[in-house]
């Protein structure tokens, strides 16, 4: 009961932290149908804002001001999701994928060299706050604190992202757009502004899985694409622009990779991608590729 | 020369979509108040002229004036926000929500101050009424059209462009239509540009006929003139 409870826990943190990273990324591919490569880097981006503000504040610290280190972040990035819009997504609309494809590849490289830039090349990090580093014990089970924490961030994520998406007055409007924006602006609804509120929303949401994630991660200019990766595996399973389908799919392709290194621990990272293609094979469209979400 | 200044004008307007010109020199315009009927062939550039209204499509250069503002440079929702507001022929019902909330949406469009009760368009549309909580996707042809109707009026438009607002419906449907049509104009003070290949129904909705023809304007007439010709009828509408 050990092992299958612990496993479990393991592929829900790994299913958790991936989903906080593919939330923002499932996110502006079902509205602007544009396939963000970047998004990785400004999740990066995130991770060394709030480094950057934690280590002002002087390190270890309350669980409040780490929070408001990932929130910082979190603005700060959906600032730059502002700019991006503005300069970038906005030429990219009525042209042909494969230059979206080149753009956001572009920033994605942008991203890393920025880093460089700001933070050097040297590993960075810091430990999560006090009340995060320490474990709850459980039967046999022992549970970090600051797992259970990202767990509940996914989850917290996810259900605000759905309500907010299908009960709030913008969230129609989004899905309005999301369903036909040229019908929209013949209604009335500017289009453009909805648009570059769902880009701020996704940029804001990978700066703040950045915050959250920082703890116990190194920070290094190769951060961006080890969670993309991922992020990536779980948009394209969960149906491309479905965020429930995102959060499923990250769940599902979670405990496959947790069980996988449990029985092979010498190939860790393998069994993701193994059950992805195989799932894929199976299901082309995805968990959700019918009903898009957003 | 009238001296009612009209609602919308245009004047040597050209529209492409990518290198050839759909539209050709086009110059048109509609006083308030006033119901105009286009008439073309299948593919002589009546739902092309109307999307270039709007900048909802082709690329568009020459002068378009509503309401006396030179627009050219607008957005398309900048447009429909001035009351200038098409029903397309595709009619785009949202197929997810319902009814009631499509016709919601139309609201977007209306100008400060101008906005139209959703009680007054389910006056105007008895059969709505009903439908209020049916999804997009559940409704007939017939029933689409009025909604996409229903929804355009919401903006409380000063011109509605209606492309081929009878487009495959049973005759009775265009007789409803024809009727809807009427006590709208009744009841609203608008100006209409309806687009059609039905040349009954334009008749019975509107007083002037507009003809175009491989992308130009080639007649702009009231009816009696347009009966008293009968080869134009021949010339420019027959298949």
């Amino acid at each position: 009961m050990y092992d299958v409870g612990m496993t479990v826990f393991n592929g829900l943190a790994w299913a958790m932290a991936t989903f906080l990273v593919a939330a923002g990324l499932t996110l502006i591919f079902g509205i602007l149908h544009i396939l963000n490569f970047a998004h990785g880097g400004f999740f990066m981006i995130g991770a060394y804002v709030s480094y950057t503000v934690m280590i002002a504040l002087g390190g270890a610290l309350p669980l409040w001001l780490y929070l408001i280190g990932a929130m910082v972040a979190g603005v700060v990035v959906g600032l730059l999701g502002w700019a991006v819009d503005m300069l970038v997504f906005r030429r990219l609309r009525d042209v042909d994928d494969a230059y979206s494809l080149i753009a956001t590849y572009a920033l994605l490289l942008l991203c890393g060299g920025v880093v460089q830039l700001i933070w050097g090349l040297n590993y960075l990090g810091v430990m999560p706050p006090p009340v995060l580093n320490s474990v709850i014990f459980l039967g046999d089970m022992f549970m970090p604190t600051y797992t259970i924490f990202i767990i509940l961030c996914g989850v917290l994520v996810y259900v605000g992202l759905e309500l907010f998406i299908a009960k709030s007055q913008t969230g129609r409007l989004i899905r309005v757009v999301a369903a036909d924006p040229w019908m929209a602006q013949l209604l009335g609804l500017n289009v453009k502004r909805i648009y570059l509120f769902t880009v701020i929303l996704s940029f804001a949401l990978a700066g703040l899985a950045g915050g959250l994630l920082m703890p116990n991660q190194s920070l290094s200019p190769e951060l961006g694409g080890i969670f993309l990766l991922q992020a990536f595996g779980v948009i394209i399973l969960g149906g491309m622009g479905s965020i429930r389908g995102a959060f499923l799919a990250a769940i599902v392709l979670g405990l496959i990779e947790s069980f996988g290194v449990y029985f092979f621990p010498q190939y860790p990272g393998i069994f993701f991608l193994l059950a992805l293609a195989i799932i894929l094979l199976i299901k082309p469209e995805g968990i959700m590729g019918r009903e898009q979400t957003a | 020369m009238d001296s009612i200044e009209p609602i919308l004008s245009i004047r040597g307007l050209d529209a492409f979509y990518g290198g050839s010109r759909i539209i050709q020199n086009a110059s048109l315009s509609i006083r308030p108040g006033e119901k105009v009927a286009l008439l073309g062939r299948n593919g002589a550039g009546k739902s092309t002229l109307m999307k270039s209204l709007l900048n909802a499509g082709p690329r568009v250069v020459g002068d378009i004036h509503f309401d006396g503002k030179d627009i050219s440079a607008l957005a398309t929702d900048a447009r429909s926000r001035m009351g200038l507001v098409l029903v397309p022929e595709d009619r785009r019902i949202y197929s997810n929500i319902t009814v009631a909330e499509n016709i919601e949406l139309g609201r977007h469009a209306a100008r400060a101050g101008a906005a139209v009760s959703s009680d007054e368009v389910y006056d105007l549309f008895p059969l709505l009424a009903p439908l209020r909580q049916r999804a997009g996707y559940q409704l007939s042809g017939g029933q689409q059209q009025i909604v996409a109707v229903a929804r355009g009026l919401m903006g409380a438009p000063r011109l509605l462009l209606l492309d081929e607002p009878v487009e495959g419906l049973a005759p009775v449907v265009v007789d409803e239509m024809v009727q809807h049509i009427a006590r709208i104009c009744e009841t609203r003070e608008l100006a209409l540009l309806i687009a059609e290949q039905n040349l009954s129904f334009a008749r019975r909705c509107t007083d002037r006929v507009v003809l175009i023809d491989s992308g130009r304007i080639v007649f702009d007439e009231t009816w009696e003139v347009f009966d008293a010709n009968p080869e134009l009828k021949e010339r420019h509408l027959a298949v």
